[in-house]
């Protein structure tokens, strides 16, 4: 069976881990012929992308979306998506164009494979009528092992996990919790792009790291701190838990309860959570057992590499998604964006008509100072011809006779 | 071992943000008045009552004065809290039957005075509206949809931001209607234009609102997502958590309550 993985890059980001995982694992399928193919050619850089002809595939996959309105630009029976994330999250409020594109993708004639239950079970609401497979991201529980803890002694070592210059990580929030704690803690922020790690000064910032060493990272700490306000299911703490490494997190969306919860935006509450850590070493404890226990809850690499094989097979083999429902909830989508576009666009407009607004102002304050300014020079001609007058005055002979007879006056009056 | 925790709350509020019932971690009872056989007491928005302080007062909105040192205060904005959260939402909310499209707006406003300019904007556009001073389950239960106006007037496109969302505002979200809130540097996990609307002045709501009422099918995703946001809220996971919390806390002082 042949099959194509749809990407636009292959970073460090989980979620191209989780394709590359999904990628190594079907190859290791006698069955399976895969191929990864990148929709950019400019970030190709001379491996295969979607101009070289390649397929035809029983199966191509999109895994972003912006690879997504690729998938009719190679041949395949079958087209599905890797939806790792509800990925209009990932834009602030500004990129409103962005965004909307992301969220075109839930109205595609494609089938679904998520990785997170919350997304199975969103997408059943939205799109009743397209499949989708739920295919949980697996662990490598070689490398992610438990390790046996040496009772702690000294400051509480924390591990805040994101990549500080992500605006939804909340790296520079947890960074500020752990600095603000009443007990002494020592922190390390782990991020894929160290070089790119502004506003955590002073913190210890590792990263690039591998598998193994990202195991024996959560083993040298004893609680990761997560603070994401976007994730599909936040691959650090489950990890960590594999370690027996306990997880103060939010309740971002996916999140598993390796440790303790606490909200968005609540410092203090957060701090609490930390502090309370430091000095109960029986909590700390008893929160590692149960990250431990939760985590053997957890596939393996293996058996999520079997599963979305399976998944892949049920694609090849089922008939292609019906596209009226798609093109109807697409309809829809579209209303949806006119009627926001609508209001950005409304809003741009009085931003601009304000910013004219103010520019008038400005032209005709500094009419104003210019009249103000020639006044101004008239005056000081003015007064200048009137210092000219009064030295006149002071250098004639009668003025300096007048002021001798007045000081000789004033003297015979005394 | 079974917790009882108790939660003294003016009915209104309860409806919105209380619990009751039997949990996996304990049982929950509202009361307007102290239960002495409670192992955690929670006040909620400014009730009060004879008898001990209270374990933890949640305000609806931001702090006013500082509390006095030692007392555990939730509030949504402030400084010397114990914790910065918005209310939990009441179990039974989430179980509400779907807003009736031709119902109405509801926009919650504390003060009419303020926000009557944009009841009039709104109504000049035929829009259908609502205004309660407070949110209530009743309330919520007749909205097809739910606004909270900014509390200053922004100039639009700068996209001004208050302090904190509301305090009650994803008890809309639990209940599927679709919230416009005041964009806010504090939303406690809400993301604007994904899970709810957010405005920073009165034409901003008027045009979402006209939006929602003549296209209330094709807000689905963003009334899903709301939903979403809300299930964190959800009062049996937050209270199960603080009273967790507080069972492993010094216990609350022999002072009156207030």
């Amino acid at each position: 069976m042949r099959i194509c993985f749809l990407v636009h890059e292959l970073g460090r980001a989980g979620g191209a881990e989780t394709i590359r995982s999904y990628a190594r694992r079907l190859e290791a399928h006698d069955d399976f012929e895969v191929d990864v193919v990148f929709t950019d050619p400019r970030v190709a850089a001379g491996r295969p992308d979607v101009r070289g002809g390649s397929g035809p595939y029983d199966v191509a996959i999109a895994t972003w979306w912006a690879t997504a309105a690729q998938l009719w630009r190679v041949p395949a029976r079958r087209r599905a998506l890797l939806l790792q994330s509800i990925e209009s999250r990932f834009y602030e409020e500004r990129h409103f164009f962005e965004r909307l594109a992301a969220e075109e993708v839930l109205s595609l004639p494609v089938t679904y494979v998520t990785i997170a239950t919350w997304m199975r079970d969103l997408l059943a609401e939205l799109r009743p009528d397209a499949p989708c497979e739920l295919v949980a991201r697996g662990i490598d529980k070689s490398v992610f092992a438990p390790r046996s803890r040496r009772p702690r002694h000294g400051p509480l070592r924390v591990l805040v996990d994101g990549q500080p210059s992500m605006w939804f990580k909340g790296v520079r929030e947890a960074v500020a919790c752990v600095r603000a704690m009443r007990e002494p803690a020592e922190l390390t922020v782990v991020a894929g792009n160290p070089e790119d790690a502004d506003g955590v000064d002073g913190a210890r910032v590792v990263g690039g790291l591998d598998a193994p060493a990202m195991a024996d990272l959560y083993a040298d700490h004893d609680v990761l701190l997560k603070l994401s306000r976007v994730e599909s299911l936040g691959l650090g703490p489950v990890e960590a838990a594999h370690v027996g490494t306990p997880a103060v997190v939010t309740p971002y969306t996916g999140h598993d309860e390796h440790g303790l919860v606490v909200g968005f935006d609540d410092e203090p509450g957060t701090v609490r959570a930390l502090d309370r850590l430091a000095h109960d070493g029986e909590l700390l404890g008893a929160l590692s057992e149960g990250a431990l226990d939760t985590a053997r809850e957890w596939p393996s690499d293996e058996s999520a590499g079997d599963s979305f094989a399976a998944a892949v097979r049920r694609i090849a083999d089922a008939p292609a998604p019906d596209p009226e429902p798609a093109l109807a909830d697409l309809a829809r989508s579209r209303r949806r964006w006119l009627e926001l576009t609508r209001e950005q666009t409304r809003q741009a407009e009085a931003a601009v008509s304000e910013r004219d607004r103010l520019r008038r102002a400005l032209m005709e304050a500094r009419e104003h100072v210019e009249e103000l300014n020639v006044a101004m020079r008239g005056l000081e001609a003015v007064v200048a011809q009137k210092d000219r007058q009064i030295d006149d005055i002071r250098s004639e002979r009668a003025y300096r006779a007048a002021v001798a007879v007045r000081r000789a006056l004033l003297r015979r009056g005394r | 071992m079974s917790t009882m925790l108790a939660l003294l709350a003016e009915p209104a509020v309860a409806g919105v943000a209380g619990l009751e019932g039997s949990f996996p971690w304990g049982d929950a009872v509202v009361s307007a008045d102290a239960e002495a056989a409670a192992d955690a007491v929670v006040a909620l928005g400014t009730a009060t009552a004879d008898g001990p302080e209270p374990d933890v007062r949640w305000l609806g909105g931001p702090l006013g004065p500082a509390p006095p040192p030692g007392r555990r205060v939730i509030a949504t904005s402030g400084e010397g809290l114990w914790s910065r959260a918005a209310w939990p939402v009441r179990d039974e909310l989430f179980e509400l039957d779907p807003p009736d499209a031709g119902g109405d707006l509801l926009v919650v406003t504390g003060d009419e005075g303020r926000h009557g300019p944009l009841l009039e904007k709104l109504r000049g556009r035929g829009i259908r509206i609502a205004v309660a001073d407070g949110l209530t389950a009743d309330g919520l239960a007749s909205a097809a949809a739910v606004a909270f106006p900014p509390a200053t007037q922004g100039d639009l496109g700068t996209r001004e931001r208050q302090e904190a969302v509301p305090a009650a505002a994803f008890a809309a979200l639990a209940a599927r209607r679709p919230l416009i809130a005041p964009r806010a540097r504090m939303t406690f996990g809400l993301l604007p234009g994904v899970d709810h609307l957010a405005a920073s002045a009165d034409d901003e709501v008027v045009q979402y609102a006209d939006a929602l009422q003549a296209f209330p099918d094709v807000f689905a995703p963003l009334i899903a997502l709301g939903r979403i946001a809300a299930e964190r809220q959800r009062a049996s996971t937050v209270y199960g958590r603080l009273v967790a919390e507080l069972a492993t806390a010094a216990p609350r002082s022999a002072g009156p309550r207030g």
